[in-house]
């Protein structure tokens, strides 16, 4: 008898035990966070080693061209030299994590700058700070001491590209008119510089108009409108020799061109008897293709990423709205459909969006939609925005600003797609119709 | 011998050879100016061994541990010399570029040649090397004021230098230009994390063992027969489960989390999936709120920006530790804690 009992009474912590698993969790407890700041990342620079012939100087020169790009991207922040607690005297030294994490640096950058003879050689590394891990491998790169401030933006761009898992957009330049002097007598010069303002240099003088400067896809050359001949004609140039050559020299006039992702073709408006449509002309032959027709002002034409699409401006349906087209022409399909007027449309490198200019109630704003015209999105808002064009990673639009009055003059400005970090780009003389390169190799 | 076998005898010959030599023939005479090669990292002990004895080694430093002192290095066997990895030598035959001034940095572009094009364009020699000036900041820009943009750019601020104080760009929505003049600048709800909320109540009840405790069950505890059960039924149910905790002790470590996070938590909105990757990171602690490793990435899913995503997440959860604000007395529930980012509504 008491064996039995003692049996049921096993039984029964048994069953209890089993009780009791129920009632317990068997998974860690979930917490749903949906709050924390929107802020640049904080990150650290530490002074990089200068090795062999280096001098401190060009050590400052490199490491303030990195941290002018990352911190002019908007989504980081500067901790100050003066705020370090250590410095890395030895590129090899391994990372003193604590005296970086006791000034809230997110992210550590070390480096070293060695010059022997003319070659230069730039190594860096990315830690994060408190993970107490190196981010990915370092990097070195090495050319001709000529080629410095490109070194110091591939450093950037592989930086940024690490932090934010995009490609980055430093070590690239824009292509823009360049303009100088009263509104009824500007002088107008084609003008290449560096994406950042450094390195401008004229391609072309001022005894004619030019206007609307676009980079082929091997950021070789560019296609451009000038008024050389009295008309507008589409050039074609190559940014190293500055040889050029007229793109098409049938009559009436052409403009408002850009490559195909393939850089064979060039899409343009030309006008012939008062009625302007849109051509194709391949750069090989010259052979010139129709993609238009009708009575109505269709240009500023751009292509998709994969060269099929062709996004353009028309006023076919009596106010000038965008519309979208196969890039062999054929039936076009209007995307826009806010108040106001939409135009110079530009197809994002990534290919999901579409920037644009609007204007409405008298103010004019750069703004971006998807593909399909839905979410659509103002960045800016001022008396005269105009002419966007994407960074190479889709990420930031450049843009010229002109200011009211008499004495208003042209201005190039940047904002992150996002529609935060406007800021005005540094030009050498006041700019306009901006157009961003590729990444360059 | 045949013609057509001495034809063809040299076109196998030169076909191997291009198979054997092909290399040099076919490879791109393309030449980027910039070499780009990996950079290794060494550890702490290597770098003892590199510094004392100038035996160069590279290695991949191992994870350190989260948070705890580096223990002293131990010496180590060097080991043998590493190849040393030769960089093809740039092409450039310039000769050695003095580097004095700012102006002699710096020349991307090549030399302008004038007779190259009819319409000759001129190298601004005064001005490439500069650096451009520091961006306006944004909130200076006036978009119907040209001269005020100006001003803005002399008016340079000044980094702060204060770590603790929050920086000015942090915010919690982004507006842009368009909408700030709608909103006139006014925001909808202060960023401020409020303050601890009330019904942050300890509760003392810690249900450690089960509610029903028949006596039978207390008694059997003392026959050797049941306790060797209960042990064995111990440790069938390892790991140990979570105490089961009650919705008020639920809501009371949730809100210490959420309140920490609120302040260290800064997730990469503005890049691509910056709003909707939502990731979610197991926690171990110890009975002092201190991290017991470092965060594990339990998103199932990963794309583009999850990493980032990841470690953005991982950095505030170690940025905000310790967590001593959590009840000891119901560590049972809170040792393992699972958090979910979603930062989807941050971007408005």
């Amino acid at each position: 008898m008491r064996y039995f009992i003692k049996l049921i009474i096993i039984g029964l912590v048994f069953m209890m035990s089993k009780v009791s698993i129920l009632i317990a969790e068997t998974k860690p407890l979930m917490i749903e966070i949906t709050q924390g700041v929107i802020k640049p990342m904080p990150i650290a620079l530490s002074q990089f080693t200068a090795i062999g012939d280096t001098t401190p100087q060009y050590v400052d020169q490199i490491t303030s061209v990195i941290m002018a790009d990352l911190v002019g991207s908007g989504l980081f922040r500067e901790i100050p030299k003066s705020a370090h607690v250590s410095a890395n005297t030895n590129f090899n030294a391994p990372v003193k994590f604590a005296d970086w994490r006791v000034i809230n640096a997110d992210a550590l950058i070390t480096g070293s700058v060695n010059i022997q003879g003319d070659k230069l050689i730039l190594q860096f590394r990315l830690f994060d700070v408190f993970a107490q891990k190196a981010l990915g491998e370092g990097l070195q790169f090495q050319a001709s001491i000529g080629n410095w401030r490109r070194m110091a933006h591939k450093i950037s761009d592989a930086v940024y590209s690490r932090l934010t898992g995009e490609a980055a957009y430093f070590d690239s330049r824009v292509v823009y008119i360049s303009e100088q002097g009263p509104k009824n007598a500007r002088k107008k010069r084609l003008t290449i510089m560096d994406y950042d303002g450094a390195n401008s240099r004229f391609l072309t003088d001022d005894n004619d108009i030019v206007l609307a400067p676009r980079f082929s896809p091997n950021n070789e050359e560019i296609v451009y409108t000038s008024y050389e001949t009295g008309v507008p004609k589409v050039y074609l140039m190559n940014v190293d020799t500055l040889n050029k050559r007229l793109l098409d020299d049938q009559p009436g006039m052409t403009f408002a061109p850009r490559f195909s992702p393939d850089g064979r073709n060039v899409v343009m408006s030309l006008t012939d008897r008062g009625n302007t449509d849109i051509y194709s002309v391949v750069l090989a032959t010259g052979r010139k293709s129709r993609l238009t027709t009708g009575p109505s002002i269709d240009t500023a034409p751009s292509y998709s990423p994969d060269g099929k699409k062709i996004v353009f401006e028309s006023d076919r349906g009596g106010r000038q709205q965008i519309y979208i087209m196969s890039s062999v022409g054929g039936d076009a399909t209007r995307i826009s459909f806010g108040k106001g007027s939409y135009g110079t449309p530009v197809w994002s490198p990534r290919g999901d969006m579409i920037a644009f200019t609007k204007i409405n109630q008298g103010r004019f704003h750069i703004g971006v939609m998807r593909t399909d015209g839905s979410n659509e999105r103002l960045l800016t808002a001022s008396f005269l925005d105009e002419g966007p064009t994407w960074s190479p990673n889709g990420r930031v639009i450049m843009f010229f600003r002109e200011s009211a009055g008499t004495n208003g003059v042209p201005e190039i400005f940047s904002v992150d797609v996002t529609g935060r970090n406007l800021k005005r780009v540094k030009t050498i003389q006041n700019g306009s119709d901006p157009a961003w390169s590729g990444l360059l190799k | 011998m045949d013609l057509g076998v001495k034809i063809s005898g040299t076109a196998h010959a030169i076909l191997i050879g291009i198979a054997i030599f092909g290399a040099p023939i076919f490879s791109a005479d393309e030449e980027n100016p910039i070499q780009i090669s990996e950079v290794s990292l060494i550890s702490l002990q290597e770098f003892e061994l590199l510094t004392k004895e100038n035996t160069p080694i590279f290695q991949t430093e191992p994870e350190p541990e989260l948070q705890e002192p580096e223990p002293e290095p131990e010496l180590q066997e060097p080991e043998p010399e590493p190849e040393v990895q030769e960089i093809i030598s740039d092409s450039e035959t310039d000769p050695v570029a003095p580097i004095t001034d700012q102006d002699n940095l710096g020349e991307l572009t090549p030399e302008f040649n004038e007779n190259a094009a009819p319409k000759a364009a001129e190298i601004i020699s005064d001005i490439s090397n500069e650096a451009p000036e520091e961006p306006a900041d944004m909130n200076s820009i006036q978009d119907t004021s040209f001269e005020n943009v100006s001003g803005a750019d002399e008016d340079k601020s000044e980094i702060e230098v204060t770590e603790n104080t929050p920086a000015e760009e942090t915010t919690t929505q982004i507006v842009t230009e368009a909408e700030e003049q709608e909103s006139d600048l006014v925001p909808s709800r202060t960023s401020k994390p409020k303050n601890r909320p009330k019904n942050l109540k300890i509760v003392k009840e810690i249900k450690t063992k089960p509610k029903l405790k028949p006596k039978e069950v207390v008694e059997a505890k003392k026959d050797a027969t049941a306790e060797s059960i209960l042990e064995s039924l111990k440790e069938k149910n390892e790991p140990e489960p979570f105490l089961d905790l009650t919705p008020a002790q639920k809501e009371s470590v949730g809100n210490i989390i959420r309140n920490k996070m609120r302040l260290c938590w800064n997730p990469p909105v503005g890049v691509e999936n910056g709003l909707t990757n939502v990731m979610i990171l197991g926690l171990k602690f110890d009975i002092d709120g201190k991290l017991v490793e470092s965060p594990v990435n339990l998103t199932p899913d990963s794309g583009v920006g999850s990493l980032q995503a990841f470690e953005a997440a991982r950095r505030a959860v170690i940025r905000c530790s310790p967590y001593n604000e959590l009840d000891p007395e119901i560590y049972e529930g809170w040792k393992e804690l699972n958090l979910k980012f979603n930062p989807k509504n941050m971007g408005r």
